[in-house]
């Protein structure tokens, strides 16, 4: 089944193909936006905005509605928390063994006398609670981006961030501590969670974008590639 | 990237040492070339500092709306160089469009800009901003470190500020919100307006739209 749909979304990709144009600064244009797949991706971007607007928003409105301020904190805490492993193998697979101790001790104490993860005691260490994933890790390794992609309902990727998103789950602690078919309960719940508890976060800044960008689709592309990048080098700067 | 207690415990005596001579070296060279061309951070850092404190009291004033818009656009006037930051959002097409497209270009970009971040700015409710620091790009130009302190539990967004000195003016031509930098940002989307077949003229009359459209809201 997984197989056959794979194979559906390939050839839909192919045959939505853009046109690579003849004019020098067309294509130069084109080449910047690394975006072959366009068609497709747009079509999956417009159905992303549907199921934000039927059900990611008005969720994030329920969220927002019914948990104050400090409930919230602590289900941000909460699952930043339930990341912590598989951003630690990232931190080691990244030969950081010094980010890999922050994360673990903000994991450990977090967990135990912060009470799974509620609360976070580790605000006043002396460094910034991170994220990791197997596409940064990737990245650092030298594995180039590949064409952007917008993936149904995880939104803008590329062919290497889609790849370490489906190898992420094998590096992750709580795929072997978890048995199935809980496991991809748990999964599916952190991601719908997040999903919900991010949109909340940005729910004024991610429609304000929406509402004055002239193109949204070309915008979200742009600040994807962006921040991956951000991410990549770890904040630090880009030498402009 | 600040460092783990455990690290520094064996590399900090040496390093120490090192980082107060490579110190001492760079306070050397700047104050050597302060006197020539060389846009001192400081200088840029302040200038941050000072346009930040003025918006801040604009705000404060709680102005009517098109008050608030007059001030606010001699406020961009004095702060940004809209003029640059336009031609880097057109990015390959500056080679395409005519003088006539580039003239009226630039104006409906300042417009647009200037509507944007007016709305942006009046959703500021007074959370403390603070210039924490700055490096140079090049003998011109410094990058000014910023950041926006939120209530706790909620991470500061660090803000960078591209300021160029032009004949002993600071302007700033670009910022980097959480290293998203907004020059870019721009120059993909109307790259999308564009490409998407409106071609240049399709982008001029997708800004005239917009600002035709613009009403300053709460």
């Amino acid at each position: 089944m997984m197989y056959k749909l794979t194979l559906l979304a390939a050839a839909l990709a192919l045959a939505a193909c853009a046109t690579v144009p003849s004019d020098p600064v067309a294509r130069a244009a084109y080449d910047q936006a690394n975006d072959p797949l366009e068609p497709f991706n747009r079509t999956m971007f417009a159905f992303n905005m549907e199921v934000d607007r039927i059900v990611l928003e008005p969720a994030a409105r329920g969220y927002r509605a019914t948990v104050p301020a400090g409930g919230r904190r602590a289900v941000t805490n909460f699952l930043r928390n339930l990341k912590s492993p598989v951003t630690l193998v990232n931190d080691l697979l990244q030969g950081n063994v010094h980010r890999a101790a922050q994360t673990s001790w903000d994991f450990v104490m977090n967990s135990t006398v912060g009470i799974l993860g509620l609360f976070d005691l580790t605000d006043d260490t002396d460094w910034e609670n991170h994220e990791e994933d197997l596409g940064q890790t990737l990245a650092v390794w030298g594995v180039g981006a590949g064409p952007y992609l917008v993936l149904p309902f995880f939104g803008p990727s590329n062919v290497r961030d889609t790849a370490g998103l489906f190898g992420d789950r094998t590096l992750d602690a709580f795929e072997y501590v978890i048995e199935p078919p809980d496991d991809t309960r748990f999964f599916t719940g952190r991601t719908v969670a997040g999903a919900v508890e991010s949109r909340e976060r940005t729910l004024e800044e991610f429609n304000d974008l929406r509402r004055t960008s002239l193109d949204f689709y070309a915008t979200a592309r742009s600040l994807y590639r962006q921040s991956r990048s951000h991410q990549i080098r770890n904040g630090a700067p880009s030498g402009v | 990237m600040r460092l783990a207690a455990t690290e520094t415990v064996f590399a900090a005596p040496t390093r120490g040492l090192m980082t107060a001579a490579r110190g001492m070296l760079a306070a050397l060279i700047v104050s050597m070339t302060a006197g020539s061309a060389m846009a001192a951070p400081k200088d840029a850092e302040n200038f941050v500092r000072m346009r930040g404190d003025e918006a801040v009291a604009t705000l404060a004033k709680k102005l009517p709306d098109a008050d608030y818009m007059r001030e606010f656009n001699a406020f961009v006037d004095r702060t940004f160089d809209v003029p640059a930051m336009a031609t880097f959002a057109l990015g390959v097409y500056v080679r395409q469009a005519t003088d006539a497209q580039k003239q009226e270009y630039t104006g409906l970009y300042r417009t647009y800009f200037i509507n944007t971040y007016a709305q942006r700015f009046r959703q500021y409710s007074g959370e403390r901003f603070e210039v924490t620091g700055s490096r140079p790009v090049n003998p011109t130009e410094n990058l000014v470190q910023s950041r926006i302190v939120r209530p706790a539990g909620a991470a500061p967004i660090v803000i960078e500020w591209h300021v160029r000195e032009e004949a002993g003016q600071q302007r700033i031509v670009d910022l980097l919100i959480e290293g998203l930098r907004l020059g870019v940002t721009m120059r993909d989307e109307f790259g999308g307006v564009i490409q998407r077949g409106g071609g240049i003229d399709g982008l001029l009359r997708a800004l005239k739209n917009n600002n035709a459209n613009f009403k300053l809201g709460a």
